[in-house]
């Protein structure tokens, strides 16, 4: 039916409108930050610690009330009465960087089960939703081990399980790959992935540069409160002053392809490779007969010899 | 502490409903306390049999448990053994004390065998249940028996804490450790206090960020979680646990061993 209605465009999923807050009163954890977040969208908060990722994220679940501006969901402004937040938890579930913050429970199925018993679901479509949470996640062979004898990794996808449990439209991960070996962090992003696949929009933070560049269709760049950039990753990767002024790096496919454009082999049209599978495919574009002539094995070990000399 | 809780999860009677196992120690437990001494062996043998062959929780685990409350229960009987009198007359074995005489008398050694039986016998009714029950079976029955909610709660949280500062006190305790920090008692103590004091600052770190985590999954008022499904008690088991209970009570009814 809304999709008639033309002249009425739909409301960006989240809008933060000159947010300000301050835990001490001094310092502003968040100072007059701004955006928007559309539905379905892959989002990556980037900053430095402390430069209000998780103020943010807390705000954007209706923990921490702004001080100043407003948090709109949907359109509406956030009430903070208590039906209102329920509402609101519902839609948007955080998975906190420490799982061990998170598990209260020591048993996986009951802390799963924690946030649908909120929402006052009955016991059968608790268990259907936990069951499914497990399913997802694949922690179902957990069930019967107490959370303290789990692995970081398998805590974290725990905590997961129990946020998708309460099944909410976005998903904020603080750190979701924080302290987690690289073949799990792969695992994580295909977790994310089906979630995309979803419908699920996703609000990432991570310190991760080669991770953020290749995953997300939209940043944002947090610098001590306030939101001072925001695009797309080719944009904000791209930008070599805003990089530095913010201590973020360029991903390294975005490194290697520089400098194989500045040694003529990749042409500086083509558009900048967002993967490794996507630069090694650009790559394998090289002409492989120029490449024998520049690097002979004379020439390269002459290059190595006057290297250590 | 941490491997109790481990064979909670190991043990094959892990699946059973915890409503009789907890009815059965609790009872068990009491009869123990008021019964004489043959009845509390029977009771350890029981518990024991109950705990090790049937559960299969390893034999040197459970009697190596013993080893904490025994090393209490031994100092305990052995001042309660020890009788303080004028004459010296009715004591096996005495020494003198200028006036009085301090020794061992036959009533102060029964009344000494029968604290040691009467706690031994508690702490095995104690440790069936602990080592066949998850703490979580143990609560969501606490909070059918309508035990106030606050303190079921305050137990849940406590108990996941109890593991999460292990862990971050042994995490200290290794940093520490690496840096020489317990070299000699001197240090030993010092680095302790330090320890103390840390994880006392991260308590109140932690509470609070584990109160944001639970109120962003909707948190209001209560920890309500739902329970897995266990199993119900054979009727063969729960027909012995009445039995056994009933020759206990028969045997305190009997003797009248309450007084004694």
């Amino acid at each position: 039916m809304k999709k008639g209605g033309l002249k009425e465009a739909r409301p960006q999923l989240i809008a933060v409108e000159n947010l300000s807050f301050s835990y001490d009163k001094r310092v502003l954890a968040l100072d007059r930050a701004s955006m928007s977040i559309p539905r379905g969208r892959k989002v990556v908060i980037l900053g430095a610690n402390g430069a209000g990722k998780s103020t943010l994220f807390l705000h954007l679940n209706g923990i921490l009330r702004p001080k100043s501006g407003r948090v709109l969901v949907e359109g509406q402004e956030v009430e903070y009465s208590r039906s209102h937040l329920s509402e609101l938890r519902k839609k948007v579930g955080i998975i906190f960087q420490d799982p061990d913050q998170q598990l209260f429970s020591v048993n996986v199925f009951q802390d799963i089960s924690f946030g649908p018993m909120n929402l006052k679901y009955p016991r059968a479509e608790v268990k259907r939703r936990v069951e499914q949470a497990m399913e997802i996640t694949r922690v179902a062979d957990l069930q019967g081990r107490p959370t303290h004898q789990l692995s970081h990794g398998q805590k974290k996808r725990v905590a997961i399980a129990g946020v998708l449990a309460m099944d909410p439209e976005v998903i904020i991960l603080d750190e979701p790959t924080a302290s987690l070996e690289p073949c799990l962090v792969e695992e994580m992003m295909q977790l994310f992935e089906t979630l995309h696949q979803a419908g699920k929009t996703l609000i990432m933070s991570t310190h991760d540069m080669d991770l953020a560049y290749g995953w997300a269709d939209l940043c944002f760049v947090l610098n001590q409160g306030r939101v001072v950039a925001h695009g797309s990753p080719e944009e904000i990767f791209s930008d070599q002053p805003l990089l530095r002024q913010n201590n973020l790096q360029q991903p390294w496919v975005l490194k290697v392809r520089e400098k194989l454009t500045a040694m003529g082999l990749l042409a500086a049209s083509i558009c900048p490779p967002r993967t490794e599978a996507q630069l090694f495919a650009a790559m394998n574009c090289i002409d492989s007969s120029g490449m024998k002539s520049n690097l002979s094995p004379e020439l390269y070990l002459a290059s190595n010899t006057t290297a250590k000399s | 502490m941490i491997g109790i809780a481990d064979q909670a999860y190991a043990n094959t009677w892990r699946i059973f409903h915890p409503r009789d196992k907890m009815a059965f120690a609790l009872t068990t437990m009491i009869l123990g306390l008021i019964s004489g001494v043959t009845a509390c062996l029977g009771i350890f043998a029981a518990m024991s049999y109950l705990t090790v062959i049937r559960a299969q929780v390893p034999g040197r685990f459970f009697l190596r448990l013993y080893l904490i409350p025994f090393c209490f229960l031994a100092m305990g009987a052995l001042s309660v053994a020890l009788t303080l009198s004028a004459d010296a007359a009715a004591a096996l074995w005495a020494i003198r004390l200028g006036g009085y005489c301090l020794g061992f008398t036959p009533a102060g050694i029964d009344q000494a065998a029968l604290l040691l039986a009467r706690s031994g016998a508690a702490v095995s009714c104690l440790f069936f249940l602990a080592l066949t029950t998850p703490w979580e079976d143990i609560n969501g029955q606490l909070e059918r028996w309508r035990v106030p909610y606050l303190l079921i709660e305050m137990m849940t949280l406590v108990y996941r804490f109890i593991f999460i500062f292990w862990q971050q006190a042994v995490t200290i305790h290794t940093a520490q450790a690496a840096r020489l920090g317990h070299l000699d008692f001197q240090t030993s103590l010092r680095s302790l206090g330090c320890l103390i004091s840390s994880l006392f600052v991260q308590t109140i770190d932690r509470t609070h960020t584990m109160y944001n985590s639970l109120v962003a999954r909707g948190y209001t008022d209560s920890l309500r979680v739902l329970e897995e499904e266990r199993l119900p008690t054979p009727w063969s088991t729960k027909l012995g646990f009445i039995l056994f209970d009933l020759v206990l009570l028969g045997l305190v009814l009997v003797k009248g061993s309450v007084v004694s």
